[in-house]
This record gives structure tokens, sequence and C-alpha cells, in this order.
């Protein structure tokens, strides 16, 4: 008689396979099968054992197997955790689920066998990664060792799955065929299958040895010992970890600024270390709080409920706390000189990161003032100077030297200095391609002179001016005209939804009074008098191109003609050569090719981007790059994109929508001649409220909500006030990974990632 | 709603090992009464999950006494200990049954239905996971209509409603009944604090999952419960000497498939031409919210 | 229906010196029942009415309403409910006691089962009746089916003895932790009213001390579990236990009687022979009020002895043997059955037979007033008759 018993866990499937063997064993030849669980309370993941005997004559036992010849393993977890071994027969066999090579289990028994069912199952789409359900495969292997016939073995297990026939035939199959350790017939376990039962009868001295002592101790059903002797954390088969995940805020902004903390700390009234948190990025948080068109809002996963966090509006009010302290020289650790073309955020940036570092630093700046385009480009309405200016002045104080009115090429700054950086920006504007281009009036020296010089381009109140383009420049532009008290109309070849300005800033140009006509492109210029005459058509929307953005296409026959004082454009903008004397170079971010015994760097609007934070990013980066040159040290800025957090992994139920609070903005009704900041600002009251709207994307918020559903309360707050998981009792439910608002619990697979 | 910002329970009065499930409303359940009873409390446990979840020999979950007994007798034997604790003097030591559906609304439905008419001074706690599933789920008469079963097994699913066990036992003058779920862990809370200081025979019913019974994600047991109770399929409410309070009226209109979807027990119902018996769901759930919306106008002043 | 009450106490000048600390008074089986409760001090009555028992659990409604006895007295809703109030009552170290008859008592079977593997002490009377189709009355039937629930049983004949078992019931079962059940007959105890002599109230606190705690019990500074999932290892333990203790019982009662008849002067032994010697031909086995009436026609037979078996679970085996010890061996043994368990043989034989193995008697089977049917002298005549001249194994009497 063949004596086999079985360890799994409950719901893998083992019962069944167990009762499904004995049917194909009853098939094989007359034989007599008995096939039963050992009865007990059966949760899923708790370890449980099954028994199978299978003879020619009829079967004169019922209890269980205390002996067996073959010992098979469902679920390898549990070798570490029951003694699956105890009472194998001397030159008894065990088959064990693994996909470990078999000299991995040497010395567990006279012979051993694995075979991959979990991978083989899973494949299948039997089961799922924390319960696959593998009994296909191990009845597969199993008749295998015994030279079963396959074709009975696959028939009888595709008519007695609960489900899946097909898929559970294939498991059937593969196993039968992967079973490792079959090279060998198995003398053994065939001759005991064929053989009667060889139960001797035990001597009196072996049968009081092996017996246990008489019953003593429990006389009335009453008992007291604590269920926690019960570990649970062995029913486990995914083990959910805290882990600090990134949130979107994070990972969009082209800064790499940490803002889940500093929206954090705010919220915490420490705003000292808010600013700190910032300027670890972005050295111009009260600018950037104004112009960025900040990305990370449009990717806050709070706009899936209501609208995402007023990121800008707490950055700013950071930034205009002034909270730099008192600022001095920071130290000089290096020699090497470093000369930064260009004083815009890019190469501002870049010299203070250099200057932390120790690097003595000139930046030269062409323009009568430092700030580069936010100086230039960006009105007072809505960047005032004394905000750049005092951004500006901090970095002054750190150390970095700035020359104004010096426009310098690479070649002459070679002898002085051991690296240069060029940030020059992209100043030099598009034209519009059309004759007649000297009519027009070109919109970034117009912004420039405006606000360097208060040259007003000859625009007179009541003008009509034309501005083509849908940028941020074309909207400052509009802005600008407007406060001068002409008309402006922006031209604009698409739609609303594609302009790439930012659209906060569109909205309030609509509501200042600036005219929009989208989907209109001009085709002509002439004089007219002392006016231009604008041709212009009707576009409509294509095929999208490679932006992404559809096509627009003129439609035939729609031209008309309109007349305006002036023509201003903003459709495109390129760099100054200048630096670069005759060379003809490809700007790009870091290191270029540039002759010379001096190595040269980009940075900034020159090599890609085109706002002020993605200036500031890539300034950031330079930087990292020079001082990994200068000190001959790796610089491999290879980013491994990080899990960040999606809307669907936020449990909303635990967010009321609450609304977002926006700046207010200075509305004259009369805007001729008032710069005055538009966006006003938060209160410190509002700012508080507004970062309690943050989700806490992937960072743990301490809400309790995990702490409180876990049904094994296995999470504790441990001595220092931390949450923690007890291992020992976690089943492994999921409870805590669904309930947590932020994403911050994560099941992982192994003990080892949770542990860490 | 927002999250706790808060951990409700200062102390443990369970033990973590409990034999439960994963995903179990019983131990959560267990785990947040017990923290509010405390260990002056003697529990009463007839047949059911609870009866294994809360220790075999020689293991006790619960940090308090714990009786148990057969089936049908839960309030009977709690009666029982009741009497003996008051003549001993300690009237204030609770005494709390904690029974599951099939012993409250079927084999202990006579028991406790005298204890309450007899006003013992008890707390049945009910967590009502709509089967009898300890013995592997069978139906019960609060199984929900729809429902499959290994008793009302495949095409033979439950074709009858679930007894409306809170309007049975509101008929009984009771000072304190509740429905409460562990998706609004505070209101549970409050309500077993609620009904912890009254005197007499006070009922919670707790809308119990169950992922086994109900083929779900053991990661979604409190989701679910949220949906329960969004869509009305359990609401939530109290009832005290027949004055009728609804606790939480969901703003949004959630249809019941919504809740039902995520649960195999109900998979056929969202087969080919079975939106009939969706419906009927969805008109029973709206006729009994509305009932209950109007039996909370109803003043029970003389 | 008339209640007895005080007033309505008689006692004689003779009965005052019989026994000393003792009232005698003219009570029904069911009174004297709720006396032997009130006197035990019980402390929690759950009740739920049935005939023929529901006068005990009226007198005792009134006893606790009126003060005179202290215990909290509870109307269940079922007699399955009411043996669990016991249950938790007892559990929680309560002394408890309640009274039940027939289909009352196989609605409890249940519990009854609970109460005896949760080692729990507390005394029950049960007024044996049969089973549906409706019947009231005297037939023990009921009691005898549940002769393997593990209760001590005990079955007597007078008032009186119902009085006096429940008291020495309760100083066996607070001792063993066994539930005990006494049990009387339909109407001929329970509604019969006859002398019974009334222990004072201190004389039964000399015999019956407070109520005895034990581990089994609440404990609210030490909690424990109580009866949950046992597993067979350890199942068996429990069982061992329990059958080391019932093998106690026979012998326990014996010295508790014993100590009883010399505090109250009156004795009680497990079984009772009445001329049994070398004289017999014939002893009728019998249990409960039968055994009276036997008694009276046995006068006038000399060749005919009584053994009379009181304490019926554990079967007495060694008194057994020891009352028949006496008993020439071509003798004949014939139990009289007022009960009908499904079988050959009544509950009596199965009993004796077991009891005497292996045994040269012959032993035959009666069954008489099955059903209540009224045995008078008459019947028991005719079993003598039959028994010593006619006998078939197992014989119906007045099946009429």
């Amino acid at each position: 008689m063949l004596e086999i018993r079985g360890h799994a866990r409950g719901g893998q499937g083992m019962v069944t396979a167990f009762e499904i063997l004995a049917k194909v064993f009853s098939k094989l030849d007359d034989f007599q099968v008995q096939a039963f669980p050992a009865f007990g309370v059966e949760r899923t993941g708790a370890p449980i054992q099954a028994f199978l005997r299978v003879a020619k004559k009829e079967i004169f036992n019922r209890s269980n197997i205390y002996h067996p010849h073959l010992i098979v393993v469902f679920d390898e977890s549990l070798l570490d955790q029951i003694p699956v071994f105890d009472g194998l027969h001397p030159q008894g066999a065990v088959l064990i689920n693994s996909e470990r090579p078999l000299d991995h289990f040497r010395g567990f028994a006279k012979k051993v066998y694995t075979v991959p069912a979990t991978s083989i199952s899973l494949d299948l789409g039997l089961g799922s990664k924390s319960l696959p359900i593998v009994n296909a495969a191990m009845i597969g292997a199993i008749l295998r060792i015994f030279e079963a016939d396959f074709a009975i073995g696959q028939a009888t297990v595709k008519a007695n799955v609960p489900a899946k026939p097909d898929a559970n035939g294939r498991a059937f199959e593969e196993a039968f065929k992967l079973v490792a350790g079959v090279e060998e017939r198995n003398v053994m376990l065939i001759e005991r299958l064929h053989a009667p039962p060889t139960e001797k009868r035990r001597s009196l001295e072996e049968l009081f040895f092996e017996e246990v002592p008489a019953p003593e101790g429990l006389s009335a059903p009453f008992w007291s010992q604590p269920m926690s002797n019960n570990k649970t954390g062995n029913w486990r088969l995914m083990t959910p970890a805290f882990v600090d995940r990134t949130p979107p805020c994070n990972v969009n902004c082209p800064a790499g600024i940490d803002v889940r903390a500093f929206v954090k700390l705010a919220a915490e009234r420490k705003f000292q270390e808010a600013y700190d948190t910032i300027y670890n990025n972005n050295p111009f948080p009260a600018i950037c709080g104004r112009v960025c068109p900040n990305f990370c809002e449009q990717t806050c996963n709070r706009n899936a409920l209501d609208q995402g966090v007023n990121i800008g509006a707490i950055e700013r009010f950071v930034g205009d706390k002034a909270l730099s302290g008192d600022v001095q020289a920071l130290p000089l650790l290096h020699q090497e000189r470093i000369a930064v073309i260009g004083s815009g955020p890019a190469g501002l940036t870049a010299a203070l990161r250099l200057r932390e570092r120790g690097y003595p630093v000139t930046v030269f700046e062409a323009m009568s003032l430092p700030g580069g385009m936010m100086r230039s480009g960006i009105p007072k309405f809505r960047l005032p100077d004394e905000v750049l200016d005092r951004e500006i002045d901090i970095i002054k104080r750190k150390g970095v030297e700035i020359i104004l009115n010096r426009k310098v090429t690479i070649d002459e700054l070679s002898e002085d200095f051991d690296a240069v950086i060029t940030a020059v920006g992209s100043h030099i504007g598009s034209g519009l391609g059309l004759p007649s281009g000297e009519l027009v009036t070109d919109g970034i020296s117009f912004l420039r002179n405006f606000k360097l010089n208060g040259e007003e381009a000859g625009i007179k109140p009541g003008d009509k001016v034309a501005i083509i383009g849908g940028g941020n420049t074309a909207v400052d532009v509009s802005r600008t005209v407007l406060r001068l008290a002409a008309a402006p109309t922006i031209f604009y070849r698409r739609t609303i939804r594609e302009m790439p300005a930012i659209a906060q800033e569109v909205h309030e140009a609509q509501a200042e009074g600036v005219r929009f006509q989208f989907l209109t492109t001009p085709v002509g210029l002439s004089k007219q008098n002392e006016q231009v005459k604008l041709d212009l058509i009707r576009m409509q929307l294509g095929e999208p191109d490679d932006s992404g953005r559809r096509r627009p296409e003129p439609v035939a026959g729609s031209e008309w003609t309109e007349t305006f004082d002036h023509v201003i454009t903003a459709i495109g903008q390129r760099f100054d050569q200048f630096a670069f004397g005759e060379a003809g170079i490809t700007p790009k971010q870091g290191r270029i090719q540039y002759s010379g015994d001096k190595p040269v760097f980009c940075a900034g609007d020159m090599a890609w981007g085109g706002t002020v934070t993605e200036a500031i990013g890539s300034g950031n980066k330079v930087a990292a790059e020079v001082d990994a040159f200068l000190r001959e040290t790796p610089y491999d800025p290879k980013e491994t994109l990080p899990e960040v957090v999606l809307p669907e992994d936020i449990n909303f139920a635990y967010f009321l929508p609450l609304p977002r609070h926006q700046s207010p903005l200075h509305q004259p009704e009369d805007f001729h001649h008032d710069f005055t900041e538009v966006s006003q600002g938060l209160t410190a009251e509002e700012i508080v409220d507004e970062t309690a709207r943050c989700l806490h994307c992937g960072e743990c918020f301490d809400c309790g909500n995990c702490f409180n559903f876990c049904p094994d309360a296995a999470i504790l707050v441990d001595e220092q006030g931390r949450l923690r998981i007890d291992y020992d009792y976690c089943k492994g439910c999921g409870i805590c990974v669904r309930e947590c608002p932020c994403s911050a619990i994560e099941f992982t697979l192994t003990e080892e990632a949770a542990a860490s | 709603m927002k999250p706790a910002q808060d951990f409700l329970i200062k102390e443990e009065q369970v033990y973590s090992g409990a034999l439960s499930c994963r995903g179990c409303g019983w131990s959560l359940l267990a785990r947040h009464l017990a923290s509010i009873l405390g260990e002056d409390t003697v529990y009463v446990v007839p047949a059911s999950c609870f009866s294994i979840i809360t220790g075999p020999y020689p293991l006790n979950d619960l940090k308090a006494n714990v009786v148990h007994t057969v089936f049908a007798a839960a309030s009977a034997t709690a009666t029982g200990v009741r009497a003996a604790l008051d003549r001993q003097g300690k009237q204030d030591t609770m005494v709390a049954v904690l029974a599951g559906d099939g012993g409250t609304f079927d084999i202990g439905f006579q028991a406790l239905s005298g204890a309450a008419a007899r006003g013992e001074n008890i707390l049945y706690v009910c967590n009502n996971n709509g089967a009898y599933m300890n013995t592997g789920i069978q139906s019960s008469t609060a199984t929900p209509y729809g429902a499959v079963t290994t008793t009302n097994p495949g095409r033979g699913y439950k074709r009858t409603w679930p007894k409306d066990l809170m309007g049975i036992i509101a008929a009984h003058n009771l000072p304190y009944a509740a429905t409460a779920s562990l998706a609004f862990m505070e209101d549970l809370r409050a309500k077993i604090k609620k009904a912890r200081d009254v005197h007499g025979f006070r009922f919670i019913m707790v809308d119990g999952p169950c992922p086994p019974g109900h083929k779900t994600d053991p990661g979604q047991s409190i989701e679910i419960g949220r949906l329960a109770v969004e869509s009305r399929l359990f609401p939530l409410f109290e009832v005290e000497d027949r004055n009728y309070t609804v606790n939480y009226k969901p703003e949004k209109m959630i249809p019941v498939a919504e809740c039902m979807k995520h649960q195999g027990r109900f998979r056929h119902l969202f087969k080919e031409g079975s939106q009939e018996l969706l419906d009927e769901v969805q008109a029973h759930t709206d006729r009994y919210w509305q009932r209950l919306l109007e039996m909370e106008g109803v003043s029970t002043e003389i | 229906m008339k209640m007895e009450t005080l007033d309505s106490a008689k006692s004689t000048s003779a009965g005052k010196a019989k026994y000393p600390r003792h009232r005698e008074k003219i009570m029904k089986g069911n009174f004297a029942a709720a006396e032997g409760a009130r006197l035990c001090r019980t402390g929690f009555v759950p009740a739920y009415p049935i005939t023929p028992q529901t006068t005990i659990v009226e007198r005792l409604a009134q006893m606790a309403a009126e003060g005179e006895l202290d215990a909290t007295y509870i109307n269940m809703d079922s007699e399955h409910s009411v043996f669990a109030a016991a249950m938790g009552a007892a559990v929680a170290g309560e002394r408890v006691f309640t009274a039940t008859a027939g289909q009352g008592l196989f609605y409890a079977h249940e519990v009854l089962q609970a109460i005896a593997h949760f080692r729990l002490p507390m005394v029950v009377c049960n007024v044996g009746r049969p089973s549906i189709p409706w019947n009231i009355w005297s037939d023990q039937s009921d009691s005898l089916s549940q002769r393997d629930t593990g209760w001590i049983q005990f079955y007597g004949e007078s008032s009186q003895e119902v009085l006096d078992t429940i008291i020495q019931a309760y100083v066996i079962t607070e001792k063993l932790h066994l539930p005990v059940m006494v049990v009387l007959d339909a109407f001929y105890q329970s509604h019969t009213s006859e002398n019974v002599w009334i222990p004072d109230q201190d004389l039964v606190d000399d015999f019956l001390p407070p109520f005895r705690h034990s581990p089994m019990e609440v404990d609210l500074e030490n909690p424990k579990a109580f009866g949950g999932l046992v597993a067979p290892e350890h199942y068996n333990k429990l069982n061992y236990s329990y059958w080391k203790d019932i093998q106690r019982v026979e012998t326990l009662s014996e010295s508790v009687a014993k100590e009883f008849a010399e505090k109250f002067g009156r004795s009680y032994d497990n079984v009772e022979a009445v001329n049994i010697g070398p004289q017999t031909k014939l002893v009728l086995v019998t249990i409960s009020s039968i055994s009276s009436t036997v008694r009276g026609v046995i006068k006038q037979f000399p060749e005919v002895g009584l053994l009379k078996i009181r304490l019926f679970r554990p079967f007495p085996k060694a008194s057994v043997r020891k009352a028949l010890a006496g008993l020439p061996p071509e003798a004949v043994i014939a139990c009289v059955e007022r009960n009908f368990l499904g079988d050959r043989e009544g509950a009596i034989l199965q009993e004796m037979k077991r009891a005497l193995y292996p045994t040269d008697f012959k032993l035959y089977d009666f069954y008489a007033g099955v059903g209540g049917k009224d045995v008078p002298p008459a019947t028991i005549e005719k079993i003598i008759y039959q028994a010593l001249h006619r006998p078939e194994e197992v014989n119906w009497v007045d099946v009429d």
C-alpha cells in the first residue's frame, strides 16, 4: 500500500487535488483508494494537510498517515514554518513546488523531486499571485513520478476540476514534463504502490515506548493562554510594507523640488524649513511662485477630486517671507574659476550651486540689470522688480560675482577661467517669414525695451495692436499694451486649448479685456499710411503634428484684412550666437562640442525647455556636471523613473472636496499705466488651509486608517510614535493597502523587502 | 469622510493571532468592541465563526471572560450570566452577546426575542455577514436576495428577501438598537459607547464583510462596506424607544450595483438577461430607504 | 388551582418527636421539590411551564415574589433557553435550580449535553412523561432517554424522597461538578398530597455549605474562555477526567446519604433491597413510585423481594451486586419498565444485565404502566404470577 501526505495552504486546491489523484489511481489499475484532508479549521493561507492511500486490496486503516512514502509540498514557504517531513519513510521521497534547483534540497530526503508548479499555473491564469492554484500541476508531477498514464491523468483532471478544465489540463501536462528528478525510475515508490500493506505487528516495547503518556491535566473546558501564541504571520502570501513613494508634484517639477515636503512643512507653519527645502533645488521661490506654469499643480492628484493644490501660492508665500536669514559669502574650497555667460535663472542657479560647492564664480550679463528673461521678458505686473532684486541679491551676497553690461565671448574668457557655462537664453524672436517684415515689432524686444528703458515702441492710447502668437510672450505683450491704454488683439493659429501660454495668464488677459482671435494666422503684411494692413486667414485643426497638437490648416477662401497701428510678433525665439563667435554649435544640456582648451557647458532656454523653472533645473544639473568634470568624478545622471503615485492609487473616500484658495486679483476698472502686481497672494491662514488640501501622495501622514482598520491588530504604534507592521501576525489581507488614503503602503512579494 | 487622524484604540483588548480569515469583519469588530467595553465584560458566544476566531483550546483572543454556548441559546445563556453577576453585586459588569446572523435571525431568534422582551440588561451585537459562514457559506434568513451560497447554488440563487430584523427588534420596545458599519468606524464606536451606557436590552447589527463568503478580495472589505452604506443597501440608523434616527444620508445616489459588482456571490446578476433582478434589488432598497426616512419623521410622543 | 399555604400545615405531637428540627406538612411532590430548592438556597431559577412540572416553578415564582426565596426567577422562552440560562448562571458562579418534563426535557437535550460536558453543578427536577402524541402522565421514557448525557440521575418514590434527594444532590453536584437530575413521577408524586417532614433551614445549612466556587467559573480578575473548540488530542483528556469522576459517584452518593441520615434521621441508599434473602424466588426491580405499590403487594408474597433503584446514573453496579448477594441462584429477576426506548428491552433490564454480567440469574422484562397507565396492586400480582410461572423474555402486562 502506498501512503502519500500533502502539505499546502488553505485555498491552494490540495484537497481537490488529492480527490482527483484518488480517482486517477482508481482508473490506472484496480486500486482501492482513500483520500481525505486532516479535518480542521481551514482558513485561506493557513497550513493544512491531506492524505492519500492507494492499494491493490481493500484498505483497512482509517486514521491519519504518520509514515508517508511520499510527501508533497504545494507551497515552499511552509518548509520554514511546519515540520513537513516528519515521519517520512526512511526510503521515502519528497516533491516540492519550487523554482530552485534540486541541489538546494539535497539532504531533505533520500529522493527529492521539484516542479515549478506556481509559474506553470500562473502562466495559465490559474489563481493569482497572492493565491496560485497549483493543484493540476502538482497532480501532473506526482503522476509522472509514478510513470502513470498521461492521457488518463489529464482527462481525469479536466473532468474534475471545478473550473478552467483546459488550462488545468495544460498545467497538468507542463508539470508532467517539467518535474525534475525523474531520470531514474523510483523503484521503491512503484513497488509500494503494488505491494500489499506491510504493517508488521508492533512489539510490546515498541508500542509502549511509542505511545504518549496517559492523559493528564485538562479536567474541565476552560483555558486562558493568550491568542498571541498563534503567530498567524505564516499565513501570509503577500506582504504589505510602508513605503515612501514619489508624488507627481515632485517628479514633474523641472527643478526637482521636494514639493510634497515643503507643502507639509508649510502646513506645520515651519516656513523656514519650507524655504530651506525649496532652496535646495530652487533659489527663486518668490519668483517661481509667481511665474512658474506650476507643473506640480497640473499633475497634482487632487485634480481628480476637485482642483489641484495651489502650490504656486504656497511657494510664493514662503518666498515672500524672505527667510534667507543672515546671508554670508560661502567659503571657497577650490581653485578653479568658473565663468557663466548670462544671469538668467539658469546662469544664476548654476553659479549659485557652484559657489555652494566652493568654486569662485563670475557671471557676465549683457544687459544693464541681472535676471535674464526674468528681468526682460516678464512684465512688472507679474513679477515686481523688488522681488526679483531681492532673490538675486541673496545670490550675490553668497559670493557670486555679477558683472553687468558685459556681452562676452567664450574665447575671451578662456584665459582667466577653467570652465565656461553659456546660459544666454533665447532672446531673439523669430520673424513671421512674410515680406515687409520690417513693419513688425519683435515681441521679446518690445518687452525688454519697455521693462528696462520704458520704451513704448510708439504705442499710444487708443492704438489698435495686433499680436501674433500663443505663448507667454504674446500674452505678456498684450497685457502690457493694454496698460498703455491701447487695444490689443491676439491672433493664434490654433484654439485656446492648444495655447502654450500659462492658462491662468490667458484667463487674466481675457478678464482684463484683451481680445483673442483663435484659428487665425497672418498671410500678408503691407503698409497703409501710418498703419499696417494685416491679411489674415481662418484655420481649422487637422491631424496632430509632432508636438501632438492638431496641425492647423488654412481654410481656403477665408481671407480677410484688418488694419492695425502696430503688429507685434511672438511666435518663437532662439539664442544669440554672439558668445560662440563663428563656431556653429549644437546647444544641449551640459558639455558641448566647442573648439578651445577650456570646457564649455550649456544650460537654460538655449539648451532646452522654455520656462524659468526648467532653466533652474537645468542650472542645477549643469553645476553638478561641471563640478564632476573639474573634480574628475563620474557624472552619470541616468535617471530611473520612480514609480509615481497616480490618482487611481489614492483613496478619495477619505478626502472631502474643498474649494481651492485662489489669490485675489488686482483688477481695476482702468488698467491705464497700472503696473501693480495683479496676483495679490494669500494670507498665512489661507496658505495653511490650502496646505490641508494636499493629499500627501506616497507619504504616511499618520491618519490612523491602517491602524484602525487592521482586523488582526497587526499594525501598532511603537514607542517612538511610528507606525509599524507586526509581521508575526500580519496575514497580508491588504485592507491597509486599500484604505491608506495616500498610497503609502504597498504589497511587496518578499520578506526582505518588507523588512528593509 | 476624512481619515480618522486619530488612532482610535489606545490599548488593545484583543490579542493578535486570531483565527479569522484575511479581511474578516468579525475580527475587526471584536477588536473595536472590546476596546470600548474593556476587561470588565463577560462575552457569550454561540456557534459562529467567532467561536473559532476567538480561540480554540488553549487560546483566548479576547482579554475577557468568554462563555461559549450552543447555537440557539446565546441570549438565554447571557440571561443566566447576567442574573448571576447581578446577584454577586456586579451590576456594572457588562454582559455582551457576540452572534452571527444565523444565531440571531434563525436558530437564535427565539431566545433573542425572549431576552429582548424581558428587557434583559445585555448588549447584543450581531455580525451580519449574510450566511452561515463558519460551516461553509450556507443560506440564512439574512442572506440577501440574489446571493449564491452552497445551499442556494448557481441557478438556485436565493429568491427570498432577508428578514427585516431591525424592524422586528424595534418592535420589542428596546431602549437602544442600531445598525453600524466597519467602514464608518467613528459612527460604529459612538454607537457602541452609547449602547454601553444605556440600561436594558441593547442591540447593534453590524454589516459584516466576509471575503470567502461574499467572494471578494480581502483587501476590499472596508471599501465594500463603505459602498454598502453609500448605496443604501445597508442604511445606518438608530431606534431608541421606537424613535428612528437615520444617521447617514448619502449625498450622491449610488446604485446598488456599484456595491454588488465587487462580490462574486452576485456575479450572475451581472450577466446578460439579469438586469431585471438588479432592478428588483434597487427597487426594494429604495422602498426600504423611503420607509426609513418616513419612520424618522414619525413622532412617538403621545 | 389553589396553592398550599403555610396555614394548612399540620403537625402531630408524635410528628414533633419523629424528626427533630422538622415540621410535618401535607404537601404535593411538586411543592416538596420547590421546598427543597428553597431550603438549598438556590439563587437562580429559570423557568418554563409544562405539565406536570409547572406547579414547581409557579411555587418558586411565588416564593421569590414574596421574599421567601432569595433568588432571581426568570420566565424564559423555552426549555432549551431555560437550560441555557441555567448554564450561563452556573458558569457565572450561581447555585441553580429548575424543573421540566417530557417534551421540555427533549427540547433541552442539546443543552443537557453542554452542561454536563462543561462540568457545571446544578440540580434539576424532571417530572417524567413520555413523548408526543400528547401524554402528560407518568412514564420515565424522557429522563431515561437522557441517561447518556452524563447527568447523575436519582429516582424517588415519595414527596419526602424528592425533597431529601434534592438536598443531597446539591452536595454531590458541587463536590464533583457533575449535574444532577432528580426524577419524580407525574401525578403519583407531583400532584399527590402526602405527609412530608420539612427540615428547618438551619439544619439544611448545616449540611449543605454555601455554593462552592471553582475554576470552571467566570473570573473577572483572571479572565478565561469556557467551552470553545477543543481538538481531539485534548478533548479525550476532558472525557477521561469526566470518566474518572463518574467512577466516584456511587461511593460519594452512599457517604452523602449516610451523612444525611445522621443529620436528618432518614436513610437512603443507592439501591434498596426489600425481602431479599434465601427465601426469595423472585425479585422485582423498579424505579420511582411503582416501588411503593410493590412494597405493599410483596407483604402478601414472602417469596418475592423488591430491588428499588434510586441512583440510576451512573448505574450502581456494586450496590446492586451487594444487594443481591444473598439471592439464591435459581431466583428470577423481573424488571418493571414504565418506559419504552425503541428497543426490545427497557432501560432497567438493560442496566441490570450489564451490572450483573456474568450471571446465572434469569432476568425478565415487564412493560407495565407505559404511557402513564395505572399500575394497581393487581397488575403487580399479575407480574409476579407471570414471572414465576410463565415468563417470556420480554412481557407486556395489561395491554388490552
